[in-house]
């Protein structure tokens, strides 16, 4: 008796343990591409990051992945849709800098057969270790619950830096990092609790940010390099929605301007340049080195009848840090009534050689245009923009942003159905050449299928966010704020 | 008197499903129309990682039986019921004989289930706090030696799993554990576990709002103020169990004393349960939610049979009414036969509100304004506790395939084939996607897909009209959105507008078979070729020349428009003269 449980409790053990660790050993192959090759082959990822997700069409067991890298190799059998090695094994086997030959199989008669291989390989540059983003349905005017939340992309551990059943349930939105930096963050809200945190050396401030001379609250932010300044848009914003279009949805500024919110004064800065009413400014970054801030600017239209005709223009113009002052002009780097095309996302690389923007058709949301696409201008070959087929689909490419680094960038995609938004990571070459894409890599090969929430402005932060939820909440709910001011000194007027 | 209290038990589990089922069946089918609750380990994790998830879980998960009358009152019932066998459970503890108080302890669910007659409140906060007094009735069974260490271990696991009712279960537990000799394990030590646990949810930033993690307010819609009331629950459940034990030494010598403590016990609670009911239901929520449900349903007659007997005098009402004579094919025919005031009657002005939304979906899915429909049904969904629901997410499938969407068809209903009562229809709907043909050959689907506008325009900016007018270019035979149009313009009083229309899509090799309404409005155009062209039936002739008889006799008349009403309240010349 005691024999049997013996050997029962060793079966047990050892068929535990063979179902968890299938290996899959390829006893022949052919010579035929496999259905992976498009998407997968010449893939570029960081040697930091979580398993990447392959995705298959097939039942749990019937495909797995043979993964070598530097004559080391793991595998992996598909569940739920997709191959995801273990964490453990992914963890000790990649190699930065090293080819990966892939060698996908079937299972054939209780036989493994592989494809013919294909390659991709692991960058020698990091990614930055954290990214943040927004998890809200793709809904339109109403919300319930929502957050922002800080995914760990060397693992699958994603906390919430804020939710808001916590506050009330109110909105929250536009997070955004001075540089990466997660000690240096800010983020609106908006129904109760209404206001603008800004976290900066520790210390948790919460502004009114309305003003008599502006026409909202402050809107898209982006920091300066310094972390001294964050241009901001203020907006006059509308949604309506299509009765038969690609594109549910239209989101237009009735007006719009750029402003620059002095963080150490509290107090707003603008230049006529920015603030004119007569066309609407929108969508501010900084430069690289910070001398420089760019803008989209598109000719006032009467909307929402020409909305068409509304193009966004690429605009530049220079910033002193020191006196907080603006250029007397205005660039324009990408005419788009020339091109027929709208510009949005400005965004530079860290190194200052690339700047990388949302092109639609018209308009200023393009995340709601399933034409929209990635493009990128090397500042130093004769601002051509480019698109960047790598990244594009026939779906919406849309909000993105730079890694520390400049080697990465993270970018919101629709690709999926049409309609959820999922950040995709994509290498970019210091000559500018571009990697593939693949979707943040989850744990689970159905998490996608599953999710009804869009992953909205993906930002990458170089470590976690440890402002602590008791005190961001703590400060969220006060009541008090304090009131940003207009600096008197600029005449709006001129 | 066991026997006694047995029956008297089983009776007062029959009237509450009774006050269930007769003073809020249709809140426990919208419950179950804005629930989805889908049975696997993903689906659970997520609940885990939140403070009361065990019992919100089980609260989706019990939501889905709401739907059926009677069966639906029972499931909605178990908290209630399992709160009441809790409570006479720990009141038969075997050390102190506590029993004379149970009939008292239908308080307990009767101030729950008044409670519960508030939809702000949720339903998975009374099963946890039945759960939460279940698991101290079990713990109340153990040995001593036992009990004291399986009731601390159960705090930090009742915080956790079921929220703020852990404080009633640690306050329940000291009052009927605590014992001054054994002070320390009885009454200090679950004192500081349970003080220990909030401290480190609260101070972690896991729940910063000492409200949700100390009161009933954990359960209570968060947009909404919670009234007094509902501490009423929490009130009972500690002091019962306090006079319990505090009179436990006490008994009654004459068992006609007995007798009368425990038949008031019983009697008490019940009869206030039952008169004050209806002070605590929301009258006119559930009527539109019982409108609802049978818009969902589909049941057109329930719903004109409902408001034939109500005063029309809420346009969510006229609105509801008008959907179901649209999707019956009468609206034309009887619309003016609810007195309707304006164009808000044919569909009313939107707000944030789930159910206005939902109206609007569906409103906008029979005419054909698909995208309209879609946006609505959205944006109810949205304010769903779950921010999901099997209606929406059912409406939300249709609109896909409509437009061709076929990957969010097909997330959805993924999602809805991994239900227990809906899968069937995943399946049904499952064969539409990626098949456009099936899609145009299926009556209903078909029929909207043909609607959809070529043209494109901003959805309702310039208004009802020029959607509908878009509709009937593409397809001239959508009869619901033909008749809402036209209804539209005598809505408006726009008779020069109706002729148009009616010499649009009535006119010259069209069907001229007028609707009554359309027939009525054509003798007030006052053009006699018209009622020639149109055929206006002798019976609608007749019946406008008494109107204008009575009219002309009755001109003179201060009670006029009362003297009207009484033979043409109906009549499209009673409205366009008198509202």
């Amino acid at each position: 008796m005691k024999n049997s449980l013996y050997l029962l409790f060793l079966g047990l053990t050892v068929g535990l343990f063979a179902s968890c660790s299938q290996e899959v050993k390829v006893l022949s192959s052919v010579d035929t591409p496999s259905p992976l090759v498009e998407e997968y082959s010449d893939m570029v990822v960081p040697p930091n990051i979580a398993p990447l997700n392959f995705f298959v069409d097939a039942e749990d067991g019937q495909e797995a992945l043979v993964l070598t890298c530097d004559g080391k190799s793991i595998s992996a059998v598909c569940k739920d849709g997709a191959i995801i090695p273990e964490l453990d094994a992914w963890k000790d086997w990649a190699t930065p800098d090293k080819p990966v030959e892939v060698k996908h199989c079937r299972l054939e008669n209780g036989k493994w057969i592989a494809y013919r291989p294909f390659t991709f390989r692991f960058a020698k540059e990091e990614i930055d270790p954290y990214l943040a983003y927004r998890l809200i349905p793709p809904g339109y005017t109403l919300w319930n619950e929502m957050g922002i939340y800080q995914r760990n992309l060397e693992n699958f551990e994603e906390t919430a830096i804020l939710e808001n059943v916590q506050t009330d349930r109110n909105c929250m939105n536009c997070h955004s990092f001075c540089v990466q930096d997660p000690g240096k963050m800010m983020f609106h809200l908006r129904a109760k609790h209404a206001g603008t945190i800004l976290v900066k050396d520790g210390n948790i401030r919460k502004l009114e940010t309305r003003t008599e001379q502006t026409m909202s609250a402050l809107v898209y932010p982006y920091w300066h390099p310094g972390g001294n300044y964050i241009a901001f848009s203020v907006n006059d914003t509308k949604q309506l929605f299509h009765t038969n279009h690609t594109n549910r949805i239209e989101v237009m500024d009735l007006a719009s301007d750029v402003v620059v919110y002095d963080v150490e004064r509290n107090e707003i800065i603008a230049t006529p340049l920015t603030f004119g009413e007569e066309s609407f400014e929108t969508f501010p970054s900084f430069s690289a080195d910070g001398k420089t801030l760019y803008f989209c600017s598109a000719r006032k239209q009467a909307l929402p009848d020409s909305i068409e005709a509304l193009k966004y223009h690429l605009c530049a113009i220079s910033f002193d840090e020191k006196t907080g002052t603006f250029g007397n002009r205005v660039d324009t780097l990408f005419h788009a009534e020339r091109m027929d095309r709208s510009v949005s996302f400005p965004r530079v690389s860290p190194d200052g050689r690339f700047l990388m923007v949302t092109l639609a058709d018209h308009a200023t949301f393009p995340i709601w245009h399933q034409e929209a696409d990635l493009w990128m201008l090397d500042m130093q070959d004769g601002n051509k923009l480019v698109s960047l087929d790598a990244l594009n689909s026939t779906s919406v490419e849309s909000y993105h942003s730079w890694s520390s680094n400049g080697r990465w960038i993270v970018f919101s995609s629709r690709r999926t159905d049409g309609l959820h938004t999922r950040p995709y990571i994509a290498y970019i070459g210091a000559d500018g050449s571009v990697g593939k894409p693949f979707v943040l890599p989850q744990e689970r090969g159905d998490f996608y299928q599953g999710c009804m929430n869009s992953f909205n402005i993906p930002e990458l932060v170089k470590g976690k966010v440890e402002t602590g939820s008791y005190a961001l909440i703590q400060k969220v709910l006060d009541n008090e704020k304090e009131q940003v001011k207009m600096n008197r000194k600029i005449n709006l007027t001129e | 008197m066991k026997r006694f209290n047995v029956c008297m038990s089983l009776l007062f589990v029959a009237l509450a499903i009774w006050q269930i089922h007769l003073h809020i069946p249709y809140q426990l089918c919208q419950l179950e129309h804005t629930n989805l609750f889908v049975g696997d380990w993903d689906w659970f994790v997520p609940f885990l990682e939140r403070m009361g998830g065990i019992g919100r879980w089980l609260g989706t998960w019990g939501i889905q039986f709401f739907n059926e009358k009677i069966t639906g009152a029972a499931a909605f019932a178990v908290p209630v019921i399992l709160l009441f066998v809790a409570m006479a459970g720990l009141l038969r503890s075997p050390e102190k004989d506590m029993s004379a108080w149970i009939p008292w302890v239908t308080a307990v669910p009767a101030c729950q289930l008044l409670s519960l007659y508030d939809h702000n409140f949720y339903w998975w906060g009374a099963l946890s706090m039945a759960l939460a007094l279940a698991g101290l009735w079990l713990v109340s069974l153990c040995r001593p030696s036992v009990r004291s260490w399986l009731f601390l271990a159960g705090i930090p696991v009742v915080t956790w799993g079921l929220g703020a009712v852990a404080c009633v279960y640690v306050s329940a537990g000291i009052i009927l554990f605590a014992q001054k000799e054994n002070w320390l394990m009885t009454l200090a030590a679950p004192s500081a576990v349970y003080l220990s646990t909030i401290a480190l949810i609260h101070f972690t930033g896991v729940v910063v709002d000492l409200g949700f993690l100390l009161t009933p307010a954990c359960y209570y819609e968060s947009i909404s103020e919670m009234p007094f009331y509902h501490w009423g629950t929490w009130g009972a459940t500690l002091l019962l169990p306090f006079l319990a034990r505090l009179t436990a030494h006490v008994s009654m010598k004459k068992p006609m004393a007995s007798w009368i403590v425990c038949c008031t016990g019983w009697l008490v609670p019940s009869a206030l349960l039952v008169q004050t009911a209806g002070n605590f239901c929301n009258t006119s929520n559930q009527d539109i939610w019982r409108l609802n449900h049978h818009a969902y349903m589909e049941d057109w007659d329930a719903i004109l049979d409902f408001v034939s007997d109500k005063p029309m005098n809420n346009y969510l009402f006229m609105n509801y009414a008008n959907l179901a004579l649209a999707n019956k094919g009468e609206l034309a025919n009887r619309a003016f036969h609810y007195y309707p005031k304006g164009m808000n009657s044919l569909l009313t002005t939107i707000n944030s509100t789930g159910a206005v939304r939902l109206l609007a979906s569906d409103i906008h899915y029979t005419v054909g304004c698909i995208a309209e429909a879609q946006q609505h049904a959205f944006e109810a969904q949205v304010t769903f506790p779950q921010s999901m629901g099997i209606q929406t997410m059912k409406r939300l499938v249709k609109t896909n395939l409509i437009f061709g969407h076929h990957a969010v068809a097909e997330k959805y209903l993924s999602l809805i084939a991994r239900t227990t009562f809906h899968k069937e229809w995943a399946q049904k709907y499952s064969r539409f996607l990626f098949n456009d043909q099936a899609i145009e050959a299926d009556a209903e689907l078909g029929e909207k897909r043909r609607s959809l506008s070529q043209r494109n325009r901003f959805a309702m900016f310039y208004g009802w009209t020029p959607e509908l007018q878009d509709i009937l270019e593409v397809n001239p035979e959508n009869r619901q959105a033909k008749e809402y149009l036209g209804l539209s313009y005598l809505m408006n009083k726009d008779l020069k507008g109706f002729r148009l229309f009616l010499d649009k899509h009535y006119g010259t090799g069209k069907d001229r078979t007028l609707p009554l309404s359309f027939q009525q409005a054509v003798m007030a155009l006052d053009q006699p070729d018209k009622v020639e062209e149109y055929d206006v039936t002798a019976a609608v002739k007749e019946q406008y020349a008494q109107f204008m008889r009575q009219y002309a006799q009755n001109r003179q008349n201060p009670n006029l428009k009362n003297v009207m009403h009484r033979s043409f309240g109906h009549t499209v010349w009673y409205y366009l003269i008198f509202v």
